[in-house]
C-alpha cells in the first residue's frame, strides 16, 4: 500500500527526564561518557513480576526503535507508536538474553521487564567452494534495539542493560513515550 | 560523539517528522491472524524505483527457499511473512559490486568492521522501516540489491541478492529462530560452555557418555561415542568432534549440517530444537481458540454438547488429541467432542482436552513445549435427558481416530444406568429411537469422517445434530419401562458389535503412531 501511513494517536511528548544526566542518555549514576560500558545499574530492592498493561485497551502494546552507542550509554529513541494487538507472548519457559529492557517509573523502581538479543553483534558467515563456512563477529558502534513494551501508567524511563553475572551495565535509557490526551 | 546525543526530545520530534515516509507493502505469506502468527518483514535495499519487481522476485525466491526446509515447510502456516518495498536511490551497497558509495535507504556497506565480505546497514534505520510498516513483525530480513557475496546475521539476518548468500540466511535463521550454535571451527573468541551446565545450545555438547548426552535419543545402540567422522557414519546421529567454533573438546550430533557446511540440510537434532523453537516463538499458541470459549458451559436441553479447540496447521498434521470427562479418557482423538446430556447426568463435570504435536521430528520435549490443554466445567441442568442407547455410554463415536477414520465407536461409556457401554456417539442415527439397529462401529467411523477435525483447521466443526443420542425432531424419545426393554437390547446387541469397533480402532490408532 503506497501513500503516508497515519502513525496512531500516540503522539510521543518524549519529555527529557530530569533522571538523566543532561539528556546525554548517559546512565544516571556514573558513565560519564567513559569508554566503558560497565556501569552498575542501581536495582530496585526487588524487581516485581512484569505486570499487566494497566490502560483501557489491553490489546495495545508500545513498539519503540532505540538506538545505542553502548560506549558512551548514549541514547535516543528513533520511533514509538501504539501497535493495536496484545503484546507478544511466547509459550514455554523464559528465556535469558544477554541485554534486557527495563521499564522504570520516576522512582528508578523497575515496572517491566524482558531480555533481549544483543543488537551490537553481528555474525559474519562465509563458505567456500565446498560449503564448508567460516565466521566472524562484529561490534557495532551503534546498535538499534527493537523494543516492545506494555503501555504501562506511571512509567517514566526505559532502560537498556547488558547483563552478566552479578553485575549487570547500563547501556542506555530513553524517556517513556507518553499517550496524547 | 554525534549530534543525536544532544537531547532525546529533540530527536523524538525528528522521528516524527520522518513517520511520513511509508513503503509499498506487500503480503508473500498470510497464514492467520498477526496477533497469533510469527511475523516477518522482509525488506530490500538498493532497490530503486524500477527495481521493485526484481525485489519481489528476490523476496519469493528467499522465502520459497526457506519454507521448503524442513522443519519451516512442515510449520509454514505459522509464519505470516510481509515484503516492505523500501525504494533507494540507488542500486547496490557500500563498496559492493556498483562502487564505494551508494545512496541506499538502509545505508547497506560491505567490508563491515573491515570485513570484506561482511555486509551491514544502519539496524536503526532497517528497524524504523519495518515498525513503520510491518508494526507487527517479530523478526526482519534484509536483502541487498548486490549480487556480490556477502551477509550477516545478528537481530536481523542481512543477505545479499546472491543464491549462495540466501543458503548463507538459512543458516543465521538457525541462529536466530532456534538458537543453534555454529558446528563449523574458527580462530574466533567464543565464550566457552560451561563445563558444568553444558553448553547452552541444543547442538553442542562437552558430554561424552550417552545419558549425558543431550540428544541421545537420537543415538541408536551401537553407535560408537566418539563418532568416527568417516563415510559409513555420514547420516548417523552420535557423538562427531568439532563444534561451535572448536575442533576439539565440544562435540556435535551429525557429520554434515546445515549448521556446519552449507548445502546440508538442517540434521535431526537441529530440526528438533527448530520444531521446538517454533513453538516457544512469538505469537504461537497450540490452543488458538476453544469452543465455547467461555470456561463454564451450561447444557439447560438435552442437545448435544459440542466441544472443540482450534491449532495452527501443521502440514502434514501431527496433531493427537486426548479427552477426558472427569478424569475418565475418551476415545475422540480429534480435535472435537459431542457430549451427550443425558449421559454426562446432572451436575458438573470436568471435560479437559490435551493437544500435542506428536511429530517425529522431536524426541525429546523436556519442557513440554508441544503440549498443552485446556478445560471447561459443564454443568448439565437437566435430568431427564434421554440416556443414548447402551446405557449412559455413548459418548464415543464422535470422530474416531482422525487419520483413518476408525474407530469412535463409543468404547468409553461414563457408567450409568443401563451400564452396557456406549453405542456409538455422533453419527449414530439409531441411538435416540431406540429402534434403528445401526452398528456402533460402523456409526463411529461415520462420525470420524463427519467430524474428524484434526485437518486443518481454523473454523471449528459443524455442529452434529443426527444422531446425536438425543431424540431428534420429530423422532419419539423412549420413555418408560418399554422404551429401556428396548434401548436395554439395542445395547446389548451392540456390545459384541462395538468390542470389534474397539479392535479396529485400536488398530487403527497404533497405525497412526508407526506413521
Amino acid at each position: 500500500m503506497l501513500g503516508a501511513r497515519i502513525w496512531t494517536a500516540v503522539a510521543l511528548t518524549m519529555a527529557c527526564s530530569a533522571a538523566l544526566s543532561g539528556c546525554s542518555g548517559k546512565t544516571e549514576h556514573g558513565g560519564s561518557g567513559a569508554s566503558s560500558d560497565s556501569t552498575p545499574v542501581q536495582q530496585p530492592a526487588a524487581a516485581p513480576a512484569n505486570p499487566q498493561p494497566t490502560r483501557a485497551e489491553p490489546a495495545r502494546h508500545l513498539l519503540m526503535v532505540v538506538e545505542l552507542e553502548p560506549a558512551t550509554h548514549a541514547a535516543r529513541t528513533l520511533t514509538a507508536r501504539s501497535v493495536e494487538l496484545p503484546l507478544p507472548r511466547r509459550r514455554g519457559t523464559a528465556r535469558q538474553g544477554p541485554w534486557r529492557v527495563d521499564v522504570l517509573d520516576a522512582s528508578g523502581a523497575v515496572l517491566f521487564s524482558t531480555p533481549l538479543e544483543d543488537a551490537a553483534t553481528v555474525r559474519g558467515e562465509f563458505a567456500d567452494a565446498q560449503g564448508r563456512l567460516s565466521g566472524v563477529t562484529a561490534q557495532k558502534r551503534v546498535a538499534a534495539v527493537t523494543l516492545r513494551l506494555p503501555w504501562l501508567d506511571g512509567a517514566s524511563e526505559v532502560r537498556v542493560v547488558r547483563v552478566s553475572n552479578g553485575a549487570d551495565s547500563e547501556l542506555g535509557r530513553v524517556a517513556y513515550p507518553v499517550v496524547a490526551p | 560523539m554525534k549530534s543525536w546525543l544532544s537531547g532525546t526530545l529533540l530527536a523524538a520530534v525528528t522521528v516524527l517528522a520522518g513517520t511520513a515516509r511509508a513503503a509499498d507493502v506487500e503480503t508473500l505469506r498470510q497464514s492467520g491472524p498477526a496477533a497469533d502468527r510469527f511475523n516477518i518483514a522482509v525488506l530490500g535495499d538498493g532497490y530503486r524505483a524500477e527495481d521493485q519487481a526484481q525485489l519481489k522476485a528476490d523476496a519469493q525466491g528467499i522465502i520459497e527457499y526457506l519454507f521448503s526446509l524442513t522443519p519451516l515447510a512442515q510449520y509454514a502456516a505459522f509464519f505470516n511473512v510481509k515484503l516492505v518495498h523500501v525504494v533507494s536511490n540507488e542500486n547496490g551497497a557500500d563498496n559492493g559490486s556498483y562502487g564505494a558509495m551508494r545512496d541506499t535507504a538502509l545505508d547497506s556497506y560491505f567490508n563491515c568492521d573491515g570485513i570484506d565480505r561482511l555486509l551491514c546497514m544502519d539496524d536503526g534505520k532497517a528497524a524504523v522501516a519495518a515498525a513503520q510498516d510491518v508494526p507487527e513483525y517479530n523478526f526482519a530480513i534484509v536483502i541487498v540489491n548486490d549480487p556480490k557475496y556477502g551477509g550477516s546475521g545478528g537481530t536481523v539476518c542481512v543477505s545479499s541478492a546472491n543464491e549462495q548468500s540466501f543458503e548463507v540466511l538459512a543458516h543465521e535463521i538457525g541462529h536466530s529462530l532456534a538458537q543453534l550454535a555454529d558446528e563449523y571451527s574458527y580462530e574466533g573468541n567464543q565464550p566457552p560452555c560451561d563445563p558444568q551446565q553444558d553448553c547452552q545450545e541444543a547442538n553442542a555438547t562437552l558430554r561424552t557418555t550417552l545419558e549425558q548426552i543431550k540428544w541421545h535419543d537420537w543415538i541408536e545402540d551401537g553407535t560408537p561415542l566418539p563418532t568416527p567422522a568417516t563415510a559409513p557414519y555420514a547420516s548417523v546421529t552420535g557423538l562427531f568432534e568439532g563444534a561451535r567454533y572448536t575442533p576439539t573438546g565440544i562435540y556435535r550430533p551429525q557429520l554434515n549440517c546445515k549448521m556446519r557446511d552449507l548445502g546440508a540440510d538442517y540434521c535431526s537434532v537441529c530440526t528438533e530444537q527448530f520444531v521446538r523453537s517454533i513453538w516457544t516463538s512469538d505469537n504461537i499458541k497450540m490452543i488458538e481458540t476453544s469452543m465455547p470459549a467461555a470456561p463454564d458451559v451450561q447444557s439447560a436441553t438435552c442437545d448435544a454438547i459440542e466441544l472443540s479447540v482450534t491449532s495452527p496447521p501443521i502440514v502434514p498434521s501431527t496433531y493427537r488429541y486426548t479427552w477426558t470427562v472427569d478424569g475418565t479418557v475418551q476415545p475422540e482423538t480429534t480435535r472435537a467432542i459431542s457430549l451427550q446430556p443425558g449421559a454426562l447426568q446432572q451436575g458438573e463435570h470436568q471435560v479437559a482436552v490435551r493437544v500435542e504435536d506428536a511429530t517425529s521430528l522431536v524426541r525429546t520435549d523436556l519442557d513440554n513445549d508441544l503440549k498443552d490443554q485446556t478445560s471447561w466445567t459443564v454443568a448439565v441442568a437437566k435430568d431427564d435427558c434421554p440416556v443414548p442407547a447402551g446405557g449412559a455410554g455413548g459418548m464415543g463415536g464422535v470422530a474416531g481416530t482422525s487419520a483413518a477414520g476408525a474407530s469412535g465407536a463409543g468404547v468409553a461409556g461414563m457408567g450409568g444406568a443401563a451400564g452396557a457401554g456406549g453405542a456409538g456417539g455422533v453419527g449414530d442415527t439409531g441411538s435416540s429411537a431406540g429402534s434403528v439397529t445401526t452398528a456402533g462401529a460402523a456409526s463411529g467411523m461415520a462420525g470420524g469422517s463427519s467430524s474428524g477435525a484434526d485437518a486443518p483447521h481454523g473454523n471449528p466443526p459443524p455442529r452434529e445434530t443426527a444422531g446425536c443420542g438425543c431424540a431428534l425432531p420429530g423422532e419419539a424419545s423412549p420413555r418408560g419401562v418399554a422404551g429401556l426393554l428396548v434401548l436395554l437390547g439395542v445395547a446389548l446387541g451392540r456390545v459384541r458389535r462395538e468390542r470389534t469397533g474397539r479392535r479396529q480402532g485400536r488398530g487403527a490408532r497404533v497405525a497412526n503412531r508407526r506413521r
